[in-house]
């Protein structure tokens, strides 16, 4: 196929020529038009095939547009193909079906808060947010339930109830699993705290995972003959005379190709979480690796900068803790440190204290990392040590990071003491120390380390955690059941306390340390959009024919990490408001 | 949210299709790679083994899988990845069911987020070898 068009160049963009229409900030000029010769052509044109990229190419397929994905990779799916493919949906059709409430004021404040907890103000018209984020918050809650219904609706998605005992094999373990809440279940204004979890339903009724998900769309969209380009790497937007976006420019195999969009394009390329450079400029601190997709290079901050797109949340990241010697190995990871398993551990930072309640949700739980001591001028926890016992390691051995009995893991140090541990986990930051500025334990860790211990060992046993209230909320009692099946459930059970969270350390050794650092799922800042999921320049104007979705774009709903599904639910949601909103867009000729 | 340890179980068309495989006598060369056990790999391990990651030095995209799987000797143990006739002798199949450190190897059990391919999945993986881990049609 190929259609002849204008276009403007990309050096023209660039210097500012010609794009009044684009971004109000730069230079007024007529562009020099030349002469496109489309490769393809549609009325959208989706880049990216993870959940957002994919949800809108259905959505659109659905309204009566026709669609081509542009994915870079030789595969589908992004980074929602190695993920659990649950989506957080509030007001969902499983929750109306059992009648159950789930109310847009109630919901607004639980996500306003949990997004933007420094401005949150429950009695404000906005809940204290800007207006522009409120608004975004507001589109996620109108649009997510409907969006849902319409992917279901057209037969594009096998939408599921999602719990944690979903995935469990062992079914004695997931009798103790009452409700998989959400994260932030002890808000007091989260009222519905447990149904906004939906999974991507096998045809044998259980939930799959992001691999399911990716299925199902793609599934879909090739039983409607839908174009898939492969390993088309989109470097650039095409606009016309007047700065509108009507397609984009790929390589393919050494060539380019160019795709024209009649209406729009809509974005879901994924974070930077796979860029260094990015990462080195935008984050406070490093994420040290990532189980993003290796496609996630930061795409759209660098296409959509090119057009005068409005850069947001760039600092911002879906965060987990990895394995340091695993992520130093600069592949991008298969799995990261989600919820860490077992009973007789804790986290401890290079002073050998304990900061944080290790129960706490991977994204939230990782945030404390990024604590700066202004007086020694250094991150204390920037790497923090996961310490266990060997009866951790043997009953919950296989959950990650934990390695499986008989299967030897390097980057498990152990020591016959505590005190040996301490020496050994100070040799391995001596092996590792060029990439971890220098790090080293402090002079008496080995001996905070014992007193840590030591008072763990108690508030263990009496169930409760007065410092960091491990175990107190639902959603540590439930999640943690995810990752710590026992090996041995009969006499784990037999011999666990009443706070299943935690268990005394032995008195004697083995003990063992895996060394954790911040991660990412990806990151989740880059152009902003408004509520209709259209990017806006620096006016706040939308760039015409411009949408976007995802991890790829300024999170909308900032880093709150709702519930299981947090970044999906987003991502499809806004892929279905981009589609929705590009259907009305004016076909150009 | 990531995906957890725990069972994953058949998906959609491969359901129906493991059980009439499971249900049908094996001949020789049937079943065949492609389409089936392509589709399996690819949905399920391309997102770390592709052309691109090459996680494990393994590409699992449906145009190199074969290639980079039947006869060719695995990176973490004796085993080769795939020996035909000899699912047991197939590193794959270890790597996939977790007995990985039985055959000498090591590593976590694929796929490595930790949902487990449904074991109906797997036994179309085991047959097809079984069956001489024939290619099938182009």
């Amino acid at each position: 196929m190929t259609e002849k068009s204008t276009q403007v160049s990309r050096r023209a963009v660039i210097a500012g020529v010609g794009t009044a229409g684009v971004a109000g900030m730069l230079p007024i000029a007529a562009p020099a038009a030349e002469a496109v010769t489309w490769t393809h052509s549609a009325d959208i044109v989706c880049v990216g095939s993870g959940a957002a990229a994919l949800s809108a190419a259905i959505t659109a397929l659905g309204n009566g547009d026709s669609v081509i994905v542009v994915e870079k990779m030789p595969i589908l799916g992004g980074t929602t193909t190695k993920s659990g493919g649950v989506a957080w949906i509030p007001n969902n059709f499983l929750l109306r079906e059992k009648g159950i409430a789930d109310p847009k004021a109630e919901c607004m404040r639980y996500m306003a808060r949990f997004s933007d907890p420094e401005r949150y103000q429950p009695n404000s018209p906005t809940l204290g947010l800007g207006a522009d984020s409120y608004a975004l918050i507001e589109a996620f809650y109108d649009n997510a339930a409907p969006a849902v219904d319409r992917l279901r609706a057209l037969g594009a998605y096998r939408a599921c109830a999602f719990t944690v005992a979903s995935w469990l094999a062992n079914p004695e373990v997931a009798q103790l699993v009452q409700s998989s809440p959400d994260y932030f279940d002890h808000d007091p204004d989260n009222k519905v705290s447990s149904g906004r979890m939906l999974g991507a339903q096998r045809e044998d009724g259980g939930a799959g995972t992001g691999s399911e998900l990716i299925a199902q769309f793609e599934d879909f969209l090739t039983g409607k003959n839908v174009p898939i380009l492969r390993s088309h790497k989109v470097e650039r937007l095409i606009l016309d005379k007047g700065g509108r976006v009507i397609g984009v420019a790929a390589t393919h195999e050494g060539k380019t190709v160019t795709v024209k969009a009649k209406k729009a394009v809509i974005f879901g390329t994924g974070g930077y979480a796979h860029n260094p450079e990015f990462v080195r400029l935008y984050q406070q601190c490093n994420i040290y690796g990532s189980c993003a997709s290796s496609a996630s290079q930061g795409d759209f901050i660098r296409i959509g900068g090119q057009v005068g797109a409005k850069l947001g949340h760039l600092g911002g990241a879906w965060r987990t803790q990895v394995v340091v010697e695993e992520a130093l190995l600069g592949k991008p990871l298969a799995v990261c440190a989600f919820v860490l398993p077992g009973d007789s551990k804790l986290l401890v930072n290079k002073y050998g204290r304990r900061v944080v309640n290790e129960a706490r949700d991977y994204n939230d739980r990782t945030r404390v990392h990024f604590t700066y001591n202004p007086t020694q001028e250094e991150f204390p926890n920037h790497f923090l040590f996961m310490v266990f016992d060997q009866r951790t390691l043997d009953l919950f051995g296989g959950d990650y990071p934990l390695p499986a009995k008989g299967t030897p893991s390097p980057y498990v140090i152990s020591g016959d003491t505590l005190a040996a541990l301490s020496a050994n986990i100070g040799a391995r930051l001596t092996q590792i120390a060029a990439k971890s500025g220098n790090l080293a334990l402090a002079p008496d860790f080995s001996d905070a380390l014992a007193k840590t211990v030591d008072q763990f060992n108690l508030i263990a046993k009496s169930g409760k955690d007065p410092d960091f209230h491990r175990g107190d909320q639902a959603y540590d009692r439930e999640w943690f059941y995810l990752f710590s099946t026992p090996t041995d459930f009969a006499n784990w059970q037999k011999d666990h306390l009443p706070n299943h969270t935690m268990y005394p350390l032995s008195a004697n050794g083995p003990y063992h340390a895996i060394i954790l650092a911040a991660g990412a799922l990806d990151t989740n800042g880059g152009p902003v959009i408004n509520a209709k999921g259209q990017v806006v320049g620096y006016d706040g104007r939308p760039i015409a024919g411009l949408y976007g979705a995802g991890n790829c774009i300024a999170s909308p709903t900032r880093d709150g990490y709702y519930g299981g599904g947090g970044t999906i639910g987003p991502a499809l949601t806004f892929g279905y408001i981009a589609a929705t909103n590009a259907h009305n867009e004016t076909v150009h000729a | 949210m990531p995906s957890p340890a725990g069972p994953a179980r058949l998906a959609g068309w491969e359901a129906l299709l493991a059980t009439i495989l499971i249900a049908s006598p094996i001949h020789a060369g049937d079943p065949a790679f492609q389409p089936t056990v392509q589709r399996i790999l690819a949905r399920n391990c391309a997102g770390c083994h592709n052309s691109v990651d090459r996680q494990g030095g393994l590409d699992l995209e449906p145009d190199h899988a074969f290639a980079n799987l039947v006869g060719v000797k695995s990176i973490e143990s004796p085993l080769p990845r795939v020996m035909p006739g000899d699912p047991e002798r197939s590193y794959l199949v270890r790597k996939l069911t977790g007995t990985q450190a039985e055959a000498g190897g090591e590593g976590a059990q694929m796929p490595a987020n930790g949902a487990a391919l449904p074991g109906a999945q797997i036994d179309v993986i085991r047959h097809w070898i079984e069956a001489g881990a024939s290619k099938g049609p182009s």
